[in-house]
């Protein structure tokens, strides 16, 4: 049972490192400028594509021109929060993003990298995403991000202000493919965000490709618990990460139902009897043996066969359409076709960390992005145990 | 003997409806599986059942169906007492500020702690403690007139509700604020047999207390002055029920949440059948509630792969049967004496 399919590591390694250095080559010329204004010999020398004004027009059709790339921007849906820092490859770019996202951001491996996270204030952004326009204007920003699917009551009020917004539709597809080159439009670094856009175009045509002969029989049915506790709640039809199942060569059992999340009775997830079970990262606490040592669900083949996963937790959380969903696309398709696909992890996340940050994880830190310690007791998780 | 076989024949009716709705599920097991288990879990037979249906029907459904029944008894029989001595048939459990305060409670608690031990506590507790202002303000001169009691009422259950919206706007979108919505909408989808207990020992100190006192809301529902005349000490008797019905109700808050109208709608259905004497009409409402909810309860999850929140149902099916029977009142049933 040779492996059908050896991921490229050799790519994402060779363009982080290119990047890197550009990057570096942009700081050196900006200091070498700054130097020579302060001397005041040539003061109009920096950087004059900045001075170009930026004319984007978001996936909903509204256009804002920018007199310049945006420095302070306030992403307010939670997945922009990560890709704010992403996208420009540092953590000066954003002054506020979404509860969720800050939580991910202190959760992970991103307040390590940028200990100034530690203060980046959520207020601008409250409870059904209605916006706190006195907070999101205490910070400052030049440009705001904001859902355009959930009506004008989130949206006029921040328009009004002035601010130039920028809107971000969600449906049940990886619509991160918009995101992308708008930002890196809105800060400037179109070259970059084209780079971090193949990556994750690449990792999915590869992956699609290695799938394409795969039997509808041989594609396992799995279940996205949105929420466990007291209540479940699982991830209906039109949902991104219902699309996600889907094209790692799952089979949603929930895509039925027409909501983007539904909550759901224990015997109807029991009529279903998925071989997977998907637990959701935004309850961090949540593990694979909370659901095993549940005697209601005894009879389930995901339990009996040990086939319960809780989503990994990087940069952000993988089972989001985030900068990292290519890593998430790549533990959940050797999840499900562990004969099809053995990913070398070590090599994926650094290079997709130096890509997306300019940083690597510390050794130990793969281990708990993957969450080894919650997993372990599941079937198949060795093969993650030795990262 | 007539009147007691027609009881018989109103339990049997509400036993057949729940092992009906045992039977019936997201989960597709035969009728005739459904019996088996039973009679194997009671010992009658000896029966080798299918471990999944096994779990299905005594750790998801029966909890479930047995909590619906005693959750539907209670709200009928305390909206029952509470008509009676209030001498209002618009008045429901809700009237008396309980059921905002334990929404308080277990919205306060899903926020800050999150476990089901807590949610019930806390919605209980807040329960008592609206109750208990709603006391305190309509008393006036040692004694709470029946207006001030309502009004009272209204005012509690306000702050209480703009508490629980205080909640709802601080809590973490994604993780406390649908477990909290769902909630409050009412729901019997994580009935265990745990909640079942809580909830068990709820119903029975309440209806316990509400049948003793059957006769004094009989005479309270003359009104007051003429229970007066009759010996009554009105006062206190109308708090230990007022007590009773807080303890009930918020038992139901605290394991299903918000299940509204069936106190306000069920205490009517029964008094058109076994008329205005609370002897009768506790139980009939009692056992009208049990097997109305349960049938509610089955729709709710069975309809669809999703759960339907059962305050939408009840209330659904309340307000129209509510209007029908506000339209016959003055014909049938309200009258006393």
């Amino acid at each position: 049972m040779s492996p059908r399919f050896v991921p490229r590591q050799t790519q994402p390694v060779s363009r982080a490192r290119a990047l890197r250095i550009s990057s570096h080559t942009a700081k050196a010329t900006l200091l070498v400028a700054g130097v020579l204004a302060a001397a005041a010999v040539a003061g109009a020398t920096i950087g004059k594509a900045d001075d170009q004004p930026i004319t984007i027009t978001d996936v909903n059709g509204n256009s804002v021109t920018l007199a310049a790339p945006s420095i302070r921007s306030a992403p307010l849906p939670p997945p922009l929060g990560t890709f704010a820092i992403a996208i420009p490859g540092d953590a000066d770019h954003l002054v506020t993003a979404h509860p969720w996202s800050k939580a991910v951001m202190m959760q992970g491996l991103l307040s390590s990298y940028f200990p100034q996270l530690a203060d980046l204030p959520t207020g601008a952004i409250g409870g059904g995403f209605v916006p706190n326009i006195e907070a999101l204007l205490a910070t400052d920003p030049d440009l705001v991000f904001q859902v355009g699917f959930m009506g004008d009551d989130v949206l006029t009020p921040i328009i009004a202000t002035g601010l130039p917004v920028l809107t971000i539709n969600v449906t049940a597809n990886d619509d991160a493919v918009d995101w992308i080159p708008m930002m890196g439009a809105a800060y400037g670094v179109d070259e970059r965000a084209e780079t971090i856009l193949s990556w994750r175009q690449d990792t999915l045509t590869s992956i699609t490709e290695t799938l394409a002969d795969l039997p509808d029989a041989d594609r396992p049915t799995v279940a996205h618990l949105a929420r466990y506790g007291d209540a479940l709640r699982v991830v209906g039809g039109v949902h991104f990460r219902s699309w996600q199942i889907e094209a790692m060569g799952g089979v949603n059992v929930a895509a039925e139902v027409p909501q983007r999340s539904a909550e759901i009775s224990a015997e109807q997830l029991i009529a279903w009897d998925p071989d997977v079970i998907l637990l959701n990262a935004f309850q961090p606490e949540l593990t694979p043996q909370m659901v095993y040592d549940n005697p209601v669900l005894q009879s389930l083949t995901a339990v009996r066969e040990r086939q319960v996963y809780a989503f990994p937790i990087g940069g952000d959380r993988w089972e989001a359409p985030v900068a990292e969903s290519p890593l998430g696309w790549m533990w959940l398709s050797e999840l499900l076709h562990p004969d099809r696909f053995q990913w070398d992890y070590t090599a994926e996340i650094t290079s997709a960390h130096e890509l997306l940050y300019g940083h690597a994880p510390q050794a130990g830190d793969i281990a708990r992005m993957l969450r080894v310690d919650a997993n372990q007791s599941s079937a198949g998780y060795e093969r993650f145990s030795t990262f | 003997m007539l009147a007691s076989s027609g009881w018989l024949l109103a339990c049997a009716a509400v036993a057949v409806i729940a092992v009906i709705a045992l039977g019936l599920g997201r989960y597709a097991i035969e009728p005739l599986e459904v019996v088996r288990i039973l009679l194997a879990r009671l010992g009658i037979i000896e029966a080798d059942v299918p471990d999944t249906a096994r779990r299905v029907v005594e750790l998801v459904r029966a909890p479930r169906i047995l909590s619906a029944a005693l959750a539907g008894a209670i709200l009928g029989m305390t909206g029952a007492a509470l008509q009676g001595i209030f001498r209002n048939p618009l008045v429901g459990p809700q009237i008396i500020g309980v059921t905002s305060g334990a929404s308080f409670g277990g919205a306060l608690a899903i926020l800050l702690v999150g476990t089901t031990a807590a949610t019930v506590g806390f919605a209980f507790v807040f329960g008592l403690i609206a109750v208990f202002i709603v006391y305190m303000i309509a008393r006036v001169g040692g004694q709470a007139p029946v207006l001030m009691l309502v009004l009272a009422g209204v005012v509690v259950s306000a702050a209480f509700t703009a508490f629980v919206s205080l909640i709802k706007y601080v809590a973490d979108p994604n993780d406390t604020l649908p477990a909290i919505v769902y909630w409050l909408m009412g729901s019997f989808a994580t009935a265990t047999y745990d909640k079942l207990g809580i909830l068990a020992l709820a119903v029975l100190v309440s209806a316990l207390v509400l049948h003793a006192l059957r006769f004094r809301i009989n005479i309270m529902s003359l009104g007051e002055e003429e229970a007066t005349a009759l010996g009554i000490r009105v006062e206190p008797t109308r708090w230990v029920i007022l007590a009773a019905v807080a303890l009930g109700v918020a038992g139901v808050v605290s394991v299903a949440g918000v299940v509204g109208w069936v106190g306000l709608v069920m205490p009517h259905l029964a008094r058109m059948i076994v008329g205005p004497d609370h002897r009768k009409l506790l139980p009939a409402a009692a056992l009208a509630g049990a097997g109305y909810l349960i049938i509610v309860d089955t729709l709710a999850r069975t309809m669809s792969a999703a759960e339907v929140p059962i305050g939408i149902l009840t209330a659904l099916v309340g307000a129209p049967v509510f209007a029908v029977l506000l339209r016959r009142l003055h014909l049938k049933g309200w009258g006393r004496g």
